[in-house]
């Protein structure tokens, strides 16, 4: 009589298959960073009663202003103007 | 044994019945509970336990996520009796994780109709992941049922009807089920499982014993 084949034991699935089942579930919010804006920096020389003038008002203002926010709104203040 | 309790249906009580099996199971075993839903529903209700119940018995609490779940838990569930999983009601790689890893999954289903259709979709997702964990087991329980009705009935019908789906039914559906009750949203508010809560919901209580008892 032929011998039966045994049954064939269970395979152990490889951690790779096992990582690749898992990540076809949706990611969670936290496994995508939050998109952070592109910010070119470079260093601004300013004269320091310019910079302490600048300061100064923005706190005057309601809501205060840092200077950069200042800054940054001046600038487009002046682009709109010059059609920058 | 490692639980997972999910779904891929939010708000069917995953959260609820979860802090309850893990606040009776912590009464006599030592229980490590991971909250995977970022939610954390769960680990808000273990907080608030603390503070309010610090005398209580509690499980060990913490917040896993992602694929991290699978790693660390396997690191962890060692040092504990047993390890309670509550996953967010998607599919997640936190979820798929959970199931690589737990001896049984459990699915809590209302018995309303978009409940039930979300099953097809789980059942697809269990059949994949038993290639990663071939002894993973799965079962339903009714959670939320309406006190009277016939919906509950017909949700099983449904649940267990194997038209339902393309594959073969990949989980069994246990016979107790939870009704909803204003003393289990009461006890949650207090820290409680409804098994620690007073006055005394003998219904609830039954049920979330009945539960239990068909888990452990």
């Amino acid at each position: 009589m032929t011998k039966l084949p045994k049954k064939p034991k269970a395979v152990q699935p490889s951690e790779q298959q096992i990582t690749e089942l898992i990540n076809k579930g949706g990611s969670t919010p936290a496994d995508t960073p939050p998109a952070r804006p592109q910010i070119k920096q470079f260093p601004l020389r300013l004269p320091p009663d310019l910079y302490d003038r600048t300061q100064r008002h923005g706190k005057s203002l309601v809501p205060t202003k840092t200077v950069t926010t200042f800054i940054i709104e001046a600038i487009l203040e002046k682009l709109d103007r010059d059609g920058g | 044994m490692i639980l997972a309790i999910g779904g891929i249906k939010g708000g069917v009580g995953k959260s609820t019945l979860a802090v309850n099996l893990a606040c009776m199971r912590a009464l006599r075993k030592d229980v490590l509970f991971v909250d995977a839903d970022l939610q954390a529903s769960a680990l808000d209700f273990m907080a608030l336990r603390a503070t309010l119940a610090p005398a209580l018995p509690a499980p060990t609490t913490i917040q896993l996520n992602g694929e991290f779940v699978r790693s660390e838990i396997l690191k962890q569930a060692p040092k504990y009796d047993d390890v309670i999983i509550d996953v967010g009601g998607r599919d997640t790689t936190s979820q798929r994780a959970a199931m690589a890893i737990a001896d049984l999954f459990l699915i809590p289903v209302m018995p309303a109709t978009f409940d039930v259709w979300a099953t097809v979709t789980l059942n697809t997702i269990l059949s994949e992941m038993r290639q990663a964990n071939p002894k993973l087991k799965a079962v339903a329980v009714l959670n939320q049922c309406p006190a009277r009705g016939q919906d509950a009935e017909d949700a099983t019908s449904a649940l267990m009807d194997p038209d339902t789906y393309e594959t073969g039914i990949e989980f069994s559906l246990m016979k107790p089920r939870i009704v909803t009750r204003a003393a289990i949203r009461k006890a949650q508010s207090a820290g409680l499982g409804i098994n620690e809560f007073k006055p005394v919901d003998t219904k609830a209580r039954a049920e979330m014993k009945a539960v239990y008892k068909a888990i452990f």
